[in-house]
């Protein structure tokens, strides 16, 4: 086994402390979704805790297992009290103050973006479409250039098409990598945490609208179903 | 010290200053939860349990690290308090294994008994259980860190307590704190004394003894501490080892003479069960007690003998029948019971079995006579050559108790043919004359039929008086002889031959006088459900063991006159209730072998000492022989660390006795199990008066 030396907080002094937390939230906690962002920051800290109290080591560790849970989908009623009460518990009854400085900054999140994680546990919307578990990927007709660089970048094999045709990503089998998004030189891969639009149900000639297909079947409106 | 005034939770109290909140409540009666608190360890406000609020501070402290100082108030079951215990606790459970009926700490389990208190559940959190195989690389303990909440007790006992420092936070894999032993090793390379301090201190299941390494349902004191359990009078072996270890010879043979009168021929023939029991043997073997007893006999100058307590004459006299070990013990602890005590001894010679029964190569008379005479000082009056007919003549003689004490001395001569020739000895019968010096008959060749110890004692005895070819030939096959392994090794060293696997049919001879043993090889035996022997054997195998000298040593049973009209049972054994008060006889009393047949010199100490208590009890009340004859130094609950110390090998004695160094160097073997039991055992909720 890996030896690892474990960080000794008692030690330190605050501004250390505070200057090294923040560091950490620059870096780690950056994205747009507050979830997200408390999800990276508890992961990251949790493994600078020292261990010796409870309420840091296994407050920090629950912050973790909760939002990735949240992220995915598993969010419960009474998650945000849970979440609200260890970051409250931290901030004023943790050992030294890498908890507490821990602890504030969870409650800071928690505080601020309450509506933010309601919307996660109970209509199970990311906003910020960063958690992949809410959001589909689509492909919008208009701005595809039949290409198939999306195509071939597609590890789960999920998008249909080939040169000159309108692509189809099959969300039922797509992973949410995000590789075509990384690769589609135009912009065309698009994601929804709601509805997504009109969409054809079979590669079309690019250039092709909703209106050209005969009386729309190739093209449909879905809503997101609640479940994915 | 200086006193201050607080109140908690409304009462009032004066306490030291310098105490924690904690200790101060708890001393007082009033429960605070608390877990990672434990009354020997210092503090380390880990668990968050037992946090208080102070009024006129914001912070919420832990009253374990938080001194008292003049006129606070605190609160400590304030709704806020209670909330934080809960999400403490309910952030340890959700860590924790949750099947408590299948832990080996069930209702024993601090943990437990907080959850009930909390009333909490795992239910509101998600599971962080981190799945770790249950360690039972050493050979004393088990670590299930399943089940540890990392509450650093362990951790804090080892390196404050013990010094030993073995135990520490250490990373997993997955960047999670647990406790471990120090840079993920086994306990042996970080040299673990095996103190079991660790194990003591462990509010949960995650620390437990091995399965097997102590026996339930014991007092603490003797669960923990296996030698002295096992000792049939219960020695304190660590106590007496430790002062070997400080040179303290005194306090040695004082400890080890608090229970019994023999200490010198117990350091040369004891059976040591200690040794038996003693975990060190897990480690590489056992610890050398007997030689360490020994050790300390030999050193013995006697100052124990100003701390004896002789109770005031009571008036009442006792006859003691037989004076081996049993008897001198019963008549030894009832003389200083106040009891006029007489010893009547058949023999020419006081001691019994050490005196007549054991070769003096193995237990020198002079021990043995030594230890006699100090008897005698004590006021015990022993009659040699005094054969006693009549049990009524001793009561009209005014002896108010009587106490059989005649041992198993009779052998047993096989029912064959020729058994009775003039050349053929039973084994007691042969050791005895050979003791006292009528050894005339041994002849060139001796055959010895038995394979027990005392076969042994009978043959090893032959070849000192002068025999040339000396055969053991028993029943059993090699690996099932009863007789010790030291014993056997011993004896081929000493050019004994053995015959396994032999069955006697007759003793060859004519004119009184046998010439060999006619023998077959037997292939195999067992018994049948009336437990009567049945024998395989080998077809053509008959054949004669020549031989001058031929020994039975089938075992032995108790002679009892039969005037006596004592009652027996099966083997000649003396009917007792309880193994001393005689079925029937209001007066008379017995132990040792002629109770149970043959068995140890301690065992027989341990009867004679029961025998004194209700013997005691029965002539004025006073059961209580102990004695304090040791001073008592407080043991160092600090070992240190030690590099060498778990390697170090069993110093067995070289010549007849330990060298001074030597018996140090073993003494410090010991693993000091009885450290243990000086840890408190921290109190539950239910057992504070305001909780």
């Amino acid at each position: 086994m890996v030896l690892k030396e474990r960080e000794q907080w008692k030690e330190k002094s605050v501004d250390e402390i505070k200057d090294f937390i923040s560091n950490v939230y620059e870096k780690e906690a950056k994205s747009p979704c507050p979830v997200d962002r408390l999800k990276a920051l508890s992961d990251s800290l949790r493994r600078k805790s020292c261990g010796e109290c409870v309420i840091c080591r296994e407050g920090i560790l629950q912050l973790s297992v909760l939002t990735e849970s949240i992220t995915q989908g598993g969010g419960r009623e009474g998650d945000i009290d849970v979440i609200s009460e260890i970051s409250q518990d931290m901030s004023i009854g943790s050992g030294c103050d890498f908890g507490r400085e821990v602890g504030k900054i969870a409650k800071d999140i928690i505080e601020s973006e309450r509506e933010q994680f309601e919307r996660h546990i109970k209509r199970k919307r990311c906003d910020a479409l960063v958690c992949k578990n809410f959001i589909t990927y689509y492909i919008s007709p208009e701005a595809c250039t039949g290409c198939n660089q999306c195509a071939k970048a597609c590890k789960a094999e999920s998008i249909k098409g080939s040169n000159g045709l309108i692509h189809i990503i099959d969300s039922a089998s797509c992973t949410k990598c995000g590789d075509c998004e990384l690769t589609c030189e135009s912009g065309a891969i698009l994601k929804s945490s709601t509805s997504v639009p009109n969409l054809p149900t079979i590669p079309v000639p690019v250039g092709s609208t909703p209106s050209d297909s005969s009386q729309g079947s190739l093209m449909s409106q879905r809503r997101r179903r609640r479940s994915e | 010290m200086e006193k201050v005034s607080i109140t908690i939770d409304g009462y009032s109290l004066e306490v030291d200053s310098g105490k924690s909140i904690l200790s101060a409540a708890l001393e007082a009666d009033l429960y605070i939860p608390h877990l990672c608190h434990h009354p020997d360890l210092p503090d380390a406000g880990e668990c968050r349990l037992c946090v208080v609020e102070i009024e006129g501070r914001d912070e919420i402290k832990t009253s374990c690290t938080t001194q008292v100082e003049d006129g606070m108030v605190i609160h400590t079951k304030t709704e806020k308090l209670n909330a934080m215990r809960r999400l403490s606790m309910e952030l340890m459970l959700a860590n924790h294994v949750d099947d408590c009926t299948t832990c080996p700490k069930y209702l024993k389990c601090e943990l437990q008994s907080l959850i009930q208190y909390l009333e909490v559940s795992t239910s509101r959190l998600r599971r962080t259980l981190n799945s770790v195989p249950v360690n039972t690389e050493n050979p004393l303990f088990v670590r299930d860190l399943n089940r540890c909440v990392s509450c650093g007790r362990c951790v804090r006992a080892c390196k404050e307590l013990r010094g030993v420092d073995v135990l520490n936070y250490e990373m997993t894999e997955d960047d999670r704190v647990m406790v471990d032993v120090k840079n993920h090793h086994t306990m042996a390379e970080e040299n673990c004394r095996f103190c079991g301090a660790c194990v003591e201190v462990c509010p949960t299941g995650a620390l437990q003894d091995k399965e097997g390494v102590f026996k339930p349902n014991l007092n603490r004191d003797l669960e923990l501490i296996p030698c002295k359990a096992e000792c049939p009078i219960h020695t304190d072996v660590p106590k007496y080892v430790r002062a070997i270890k400080e040179g303290r010879y005194q306090d040695a043979i004082a400890t080890i003479r608090e229970k019994a009168p023999f200490p010198h021929s117990l350091g040369y023939v004891c059976m040591a069960f200690c040794e038996s029991a003693c975990r060190r043997k897990e480690i590489n073997q056992s610890l050398s007690i007997r030689e360490l007893k020994k050790f300390a006999a030999a050193k013995d100058e006697g100052l124990w003998k100003e701390h004896v307590t002789y109770k005031p004459k009571t008036g009442k006299r006792v006859a003691v029948i037989g004076s081996g070990p049993a008897g001198l013990t019963a008549a030894y602890y009832l003389t200083k019971l106040g009891h006029e005590v007489t010893v009547f001894e058949r023999s020419p010679v006081a001691g019994g079995m050490l005196s007549t029964g054991i070769p003096d190569y193995r237990l020198p008379r002079e021990a043995v006579q030594a230890e006699i005479l100090e008897i005698e000082r004590a006021g015990v009056t022993i009659l040699t050559n005094t054969k006693i007919e009549s049990l009524e003549d001793l009561k009209n003689k005014g002896f108010d108790k009587i106490l059989l004490a005649v041992g198993a001395g009779k052998g047993n001569r096989l029912p064959i043919e020729g058994a009775d020739y003039s050349n053929v000895y039973e084994n007691i019968e042969f050791l005895e004359r050979a003791s006292l010096g009528n050894s005339e008959s041994v002849g060139e060749k001796v055959v010895v039929l038995g394979g027990g110890n005392v076969a042994f004692d009978c043959a090893r005895q032959a070849l000192r008086l002068g025999a040339k070819d000396v055969v053991i030939a028993c029943l059993e096959s090699r690996e099932a002889m009863t007789a010790s392994e030291e014993e056997i090794s011993e004896g081929l060293k000493e050019g004994i031959r053995l015959m396994n696997g032999r069955t006697f049919l007759s003793i060859e001879g004519s004119e009184n006088k046998g010439t060999g043993v006619k023998c077959q090889e037997v292939s195999s035996f067992t018994f049948d459900e009336n437990r009567k022997l049945q024998l395989e054997v080998k077809p053509d195998s008959e054949h004669v063991i020549k031989a001058d000298t031929i020994i039975f040593a089938a075992g032995q049973k108790p002679e009892l006159p039969k005037q006596w009209e004592v009652p027996v049972k099966k083997g000649n054994l003396i009917d007792t209730d309880d193994e001393i008060r005689v079925k029937g006889r209001e007066d008379l009393f017995a132990a040792g072998d002629a109770v149970y047949g043959t068995h140890s010199v301690v065992q027989a100490i341990a009867a004679g000492r029961k025998a004194a208590s209700v013997i005691g009890q029965e002539l004025n009340g006073d059961w209580d022989i102990e004695d304090k004859l040791a001073n008592d130094v407080a043991p160092d609950p600090f070992l240190g660390r030690s590099e060498g110390f778990l390697k170090t090998e069993r110093h067995g004695c070289v010549d007849s006795c330990f060298k001074e160094s030597a018996a140090c160097g073993e003494a410090g073997r010991c693993l000091q199990c009885d450290l243990r039991t000086q840890i408190t055992r921290p109190k539950l909720w239910v057992h504070y008066k305001i909780k």
